[in-house]
């Protein structure tokens, strides 16, 4: 009888399935971090004086601090001044159509899955395709312009949509707030700005695919969405990268706001580069992404599917400062081989009547670390205040970790507060039932895990969903003995 | 239709198996009775190719195949089925995509087309309601909250479905009270065939008023000792196990 | 970094160089290691982890004195404090010093000395082990202890020894301990297969302003059971820090049972590990904390080898400018397959102005385990409180009875009757006199 072990070692030695570099020229500044790098970013995306001040700003406050130390995580220093701060494709201008895309580029989508072209626009999905650093293409900006919502590139945003930049543009998110946050400040690239106007529901789900693909290049993307009063929005966000030798540095910022009785969806599949099975290469992901329920009865739910990175430093947080405002935040994180993730969310209660709920998977196979980080705050003005927390890990080897470390901080009496942690492997008992009923053990894995993680699952779009089982499963081939 | 002969098994180290002999053809019902720990649940774990369990000798023949050759799926695909004593909790697993998955894994393995979604859905809630089974389960996860006699009768579904060539049945009628076990014997009976072969295993006899056996086999101290008809029962039900065993020793 | 409690390292200087040769330089060389961790550790502030939600500011306020001699003044009356019932030992502590004169032992099962005699005699086994389980310590406190330790209960069980009364260890602050740190350090072995239960006070008569520091080593050898019933009702103005460091050997049951009730700060870190399978450690635990006191659990639950189990669970009742603090860690290392952990941590907050901190917290680096924590915030069912009201209960009683029945769980877990007793009329006088609409 063949060992449990049998049919996965080849399995293990599956290489990175997106792993491929497009070959496309890039304008590249030379490595290193100064003033001047930060003007000369300023300058090429051309944008106004002000903006210009922000970035100088969050740099000189930048150079003030010092990385965080206090999450799980191992790795080497990051040498700031070794990455190089800006690249975008070459073409001059930028494409007016489709048909002035790099075909190239468009072949890279294409092999990625990535619904740019126009039977996906039909499926309904508009695109803001982030490639390197610059938009290279957005489609139906018609349909959603009809209904009033802007959904452009951050440089875009800058330069045309001045006002409302510069009143949410760091609001959410100050420069001094870490470390991560105000590299992001002085040096991000580009990124999304979504608005949504009063009492509009967004037409369709809006969508866009990051993409890491210059060596050395530190990607350092800004979103901004807000929704106005009574407004809805559904934000998927999702990504994958060529496979490289050297660590790559990314350090995004995502700010949410939302007024009265609006709703933000934000979805997360994210699969970059973890590194090799040694532990080389891949991404180191410094992510500062949150959300203000700034509005009363407003409602912001983070989704997030973490397979990718070899370094994952992330907790979007929801403060809800509305009164009756709503926090959610449904997370599966995966790590194997030397990947680690610190991972969860912070939910601020300062309204009355606010609800959290925080749902975190964590999946640590092989030699994966996986923490969950999470800090729920009950203001002491926050009256009926009400969160749950439910926070499972799964083991699959024994040389896996998994950590569980909750903050929760309570100053108003009327709140109610609860915190539920369980830690389980796939049993070989569940294997032998269902490979008794015929499964293969790959697919018994596969369906033991994404019923594991099904609470987080039913919380993506549909779509979105599929797609998440599937990178999962692809991700865990090889992991389970 | 399956054939063991001087069987060995052990387990970490220790022998459980002693020299097994036990020859079960298509269209027959035996029953494999004996106290406990006389070796009948590893007995239907080794037949489903279950791992801790040494083969150190003897020979497992089902169907023209060296059984010790097949991997657990591999197994289940070429038919065999077992129902187990304790049916294992999958959390968030849905009852029905588990049922269509393994399905199909079997259908494909065979060469046959994969069964359609609506098709597979007539056919389990007919089947469900033949065993009484609450339809509200089938939407649950696999046997998560289930109580003892919700998950015999989910293994007896399960059963129905994959219509296997031999199937095991170890214990199913523990923990079930005189309703349920009439409902899943019932369910059993529905599948008797010229084609197909069961092996029930029991500590009662009482399984064996509702589900009538061909051949009665007695295990003890990991051998079979002791073969009849139904009568063997019976004769088991009045003496209890304790002469058996003493003939085994001497 | 200057303050005055790191001048313990004088103090302790000073009594290094009162040693009398038959001490052993052992003894010297184990306080001098423990001077250069008050230094190197220094004073915890909140920026660390551990005192992420517990300052230590009043306590610096206090500017306790490290002074080694006892005063000779005499004794206050202490019928009023002594304990009820019948022991196998009786062991007082006075603040901080042994007092023979009140103190017996009546089973043959038990060896004790006090600490004090052990090092004046030089006595080698027991000096060896100070400091064994717990190191110099995490942080100034307990380095201080062990530099400047003045006495303290050393106890063991002989082998095979089953104590049915409890051994009582009873500590009373009086007035003189105004303005000093108290340094108890008890050191207790249960060897194999023996069993005892210990009663632990933390007492004050008309005490005021004093910091009390204690370390307990505990070692239980193979197949030994240790119920260890810990209650701290220091005085109001009191600081107190409790260090318990336990280690299990082969299949050795530790049930602790601890009440912090009393002082202004109090802080209980318990750190518990594993020598070889089967073992069992339970840590049940209960705090009040109201009137501007802060009350701060730490647990440490190391499991370092396989097949052992742990559970904690802890109960807390806050009201008025009252603080919990509860943080519960369980380590399950690599090595250590089968380990079953689990914590839960709940809290019950009366009024405003009250605050809850907790962080369970789990690392896990084995697969097969199972482990779990929860922890929950809330507040008295008012569906409850209602029902009482309408059976003819005014509001304070109704929450006097729920908050006793919140408790009982733990209550219960009080193998000694008085005791029990004691903290439950304790906590319902204080949770009925709340005044709830002027906190």
């Amino acid at each position: 009888m063949a060992s449990p072990d049998a049919g996965v070692d080849r399995l293990i030695q599956a290489e990175y399935q997106q792993g491929f570099v497009t070959d496309i020229e890039s304008d590249t500044l030379p490595p290193g971090l100064d003033e001047d790098v930060i003007r000369a970013i300023s300058l090429r995306k051309q944008e106004p004086d002000w903006m210009l001040q922000k970035r100088l700003e969050a740099y000189r406050r930048w150079l003030l601090m010092s990385e965080p130390q206090w999450a799980s995580l191992h790795h080497p220093p990051i040498d700031f001044q070794a990455i190089s701060y800006f690249s975008s494709p070459k073409k001059g201008e930028g494409p007016k159509s489709l048909d002035e895309v790099d075909p190239e580029l468009l072949a890279t989508y294409e092999k990625l899955g990535i619904p740019l072209d126009e039977q996906k626009a039909l499926a309904g999905v508009a695109v803001d395709a982030v490639f390197d650093s610059v938009s290279v293409a957005t489609t139906f900006r018609q349909t959603l312009a009809e209904a009033g919502v802007i959904f452009c590139a951050m440089s875009e945003a800058v330069r045309e949509y001045p006002e409302l930049i510069q009143r949410y543009l760091g609001s959410v998110v100050p420069p001094q707030d870490n470390f991560f946050a105000a590299l992001n400040g002085a040096v991000f690239s580009d990124g999304t700005f979504v608005y949504v106007p009063k009492g509009v529901r967004c037409p369709m789900e809006l969508s866009t695919y990051f993409r890491i693909n210059e060596a050395n290049t530190g990607q350092f993307e800004r979103t901004l969405i807000v929704a106005e009063e009574g407004s809805q929005v559904s934000y998927l966000e999702g990504c994958t990268a060529p496979m490289r030798d050297e660590n790559q540095l990314h350090a995004a910022v995502v700010e949410l706001v939302a007024l009265d009785d609006a709703t933000i969806k934000y979805s997360t599949v994210q699969n970059w580069y973890p590194g090799d099975s040694q532990g080389r290469g891949g991404i180191y992901n410094f992510v500062t992404k949150r959300g203000d329920c700034r509005g009363a009865r407003s409602r912001i739910s983070w989704t997030q599917v973490e397979t990718g990175s070899a370094i994952t430093w992330k907790y979007p947080s929801c403060i809800l400062r509305g009164r009756d405002s709503v926090g959610e935040f449904y997370s599966v994180a995966l790590t194997k081989g030397r990947q680690q993730a610190d991972t969860g969310t912070k939910m601020i209660h300062i309204g009355e009547n606010t609800r959290s709920t925080i749902v975190s998977k964590g999946i640590s196979a092989m030699e994966g670390s996986n923490a969950y980080r999470g800090l729920v705050r009950i203001a002491g003005k926050a009256e009926n205040a009400r969160n749950h927390t439910q926070c499972d890990s799964l083991l699959i080897g024994d040389r896996c970790a998994a950590h569980t470390f909750p903050y929760i901080e309570v100053k108003n009496p009327t709140a109610q507060v609860e915190h539920e942690a369980t830690t389980s492997k796939v049993s070989e008992d569940q294997l032998f039932y269902c490979r008794q009923r015929g499964l293969s053990q790959e697919d018994a894995v596969s369906m033991i895990i994404n019923g594991f993680c099904k609470e987080v699952f039913k919380e993506l779009p549909m779509e979105f969903a599929v797609e998440a089982q599937k990178l999962l499963a692809v991700s865990l081939e090889g992991a389970v003995g | 239709m399956l054939s063991i002969e001087g069987l060995r098994v052990e387990v970490e180290g220790k022998e459980i198996l002693k020299g097994l002999d036990l020859e079960v053809n298509a269209g027959e019902v035996h029953a494999i009775m004996g106290p406990n720990g006389s070796g009948k649940s590893t007995l239907a774990h080794v037949l489903a190719g279950r791992e801790g369990y040494q083969i150190s000798g003897g020979k497992l023949r089902y169907l023209g195949l060296d059984l010790q050759e097949l991997e657990i799926e591999e197994r289940a695909h070429a038919g065999i089925f077992l129902a187990m004593q304790y049916p294992v909790e999958l959390p968030g697993v849905n009852n029905m995509i588990f049922l269509r998955e393994a399905l199909n894994a079997i259908r494909r393995a065979r060469g046959e087309p994969e069964i359609d979604a609506l098709g597979f859905m007539k056919q389990v809630r007919d089947k469900a309601r033949e065993l009484n089974l609450d339809e509200k389960l089938l939407k649950r996860s696999v046997n998560a909250g289930f109580s003892g006699g919700e998950k015999k009768r989910n293994e007896v579904l399960q059963m129905a479905m994959l219509a296997p060539k031999l199937a095991i049945l170890d214990e199913t009628d523990s923990g079930l009270d005189i309703d349920a076990l009439r409902i899943v014997a019932d369910g059993v009976n529905l599948l008797r065939s010229p084609e197909r072969a069961l092996i029930l295993v029991t500590h009662y006899q009482r399984l064996l008023d509702y589900i009538q056996p061909d051949r009665v086999h007695v295990l003890a101290a990991g051998r079979i000792v002791r073969s009849g008809g139904r009568e063997l029962a019976l004769e088991l039900e009045e003496k209890g196990y304790g002469w058996l065993s003493e003939e085994a020793a001497a | 970094m200057n303050h005055s409690l790191l001048d313990a390292s004088a103090e302790a200087e000073r009594y290094i160089g009162g040693l009398d040769s038959r001490a052993g330089d052992w003894l010297a060389e184990r306080r001098r290691s423990a001077v250069l961790g008050i230094q190197q550790l220094g004073l915890p502030d909140r920026r660390q982890e551990r005192w992420r939600y517990s300052g230590i500011d009043g306590l610096l306020d206090g500017n306790f004195s490290a002074d080694w001699e006892s005063t000779d003044n005499p004794l206050p009356p202490l019928e009023s404090v002594m304990p009820d019932g019948t022991q196998a030992g009786l062991l007082v502590f006075v603040d901080g010093s042994f007092q023979a004169e009140l103190s017996f032992v009546n089973d043959t099962g038990i060896q004790f000395t006090s600490l004090r005699a052990a090092m004046a005699k030089g006595d080698r086994k027991v000096l060896a082990a100070l400091g064994s389980l717990s190191g110099t310590g995490r942080h100034a406190f307990s380095a201080i202890n062990l530099a400047t330790m003045q006495d303290g209960a050393v106890i063991s069980v002989s082998p095979g020894k089953s104590i049915d009364q409890p051994i009582e260890l009873l500590h009373i602050a009086t007035a003189a301990a105004g303005g000093r740190m108290l340094r108890p350090r008890h050191l207790i072995t249960l060897d194999k297969g023996s069993q005892a239960s210990i009663v632990e006070r933390h007492l004050c008569l008309d005490a005021d302003g004093y910091f009390n520091n204690v370390v307990s080593e505990i070692l239980l050898q193979e197949d030994a059971r240790l119920d260890h019933q810990r209650v701290q009702l220091e005085g109001s103005q009191a600081y107190h820090l409790s260090e318990v460091h336990v280690q299990l050997g082969a299949r050795a049951n530790y049930r602790a049972i601890n009440a912090a009730v009393g002082a202004r700060w109090s802080r209980t870190e318990i750190n518990g590990g594993f020598l070889a399978a089967g073992a069992n450690l339970d840590l049940e635990g209960l705090y009040l904390a109201g009137d501007g006191q802060l009350v701060d659990f730490h647990l440490d639950v190391v499991h370092g080898v396989s097949g052992c189990s742990s559970r904690s669970n802890f109960k807390g009742i806050v009201y008025g400018q009252g603080r919990a603090v509860f943080d519960g860690r369980i380590l399950v290392e690599r090595q250590a397959q089968q380990s079953d952990a689990h914590l839960t941590n709940a809290n019950l907050m009366l009024s405003r102005g009250s605050e809850v901190d907790t962080k369970p917290q789990l690392e896990i680096l084995a697969d097969d385990v199972k482990c779990s924590h929860g922890t929950t915030v809330g507040q008295l069912d008012p569906q409850a409180v209602f029902y009482l009201r309408s059976r003819g209960l005014s509001p304070s009683q109704a929450r006097r009875l729920l908050c006793l029945g919140f408790a009982s769980e733990i209550l219960e877990g009080f193998g000694n009757v008085s005791l029990r007793g004691q903290l439950a009329d304790h906590i319902q006088r204080r949770v009925e006199s709340i005044d709830l609409e002027n906190v």
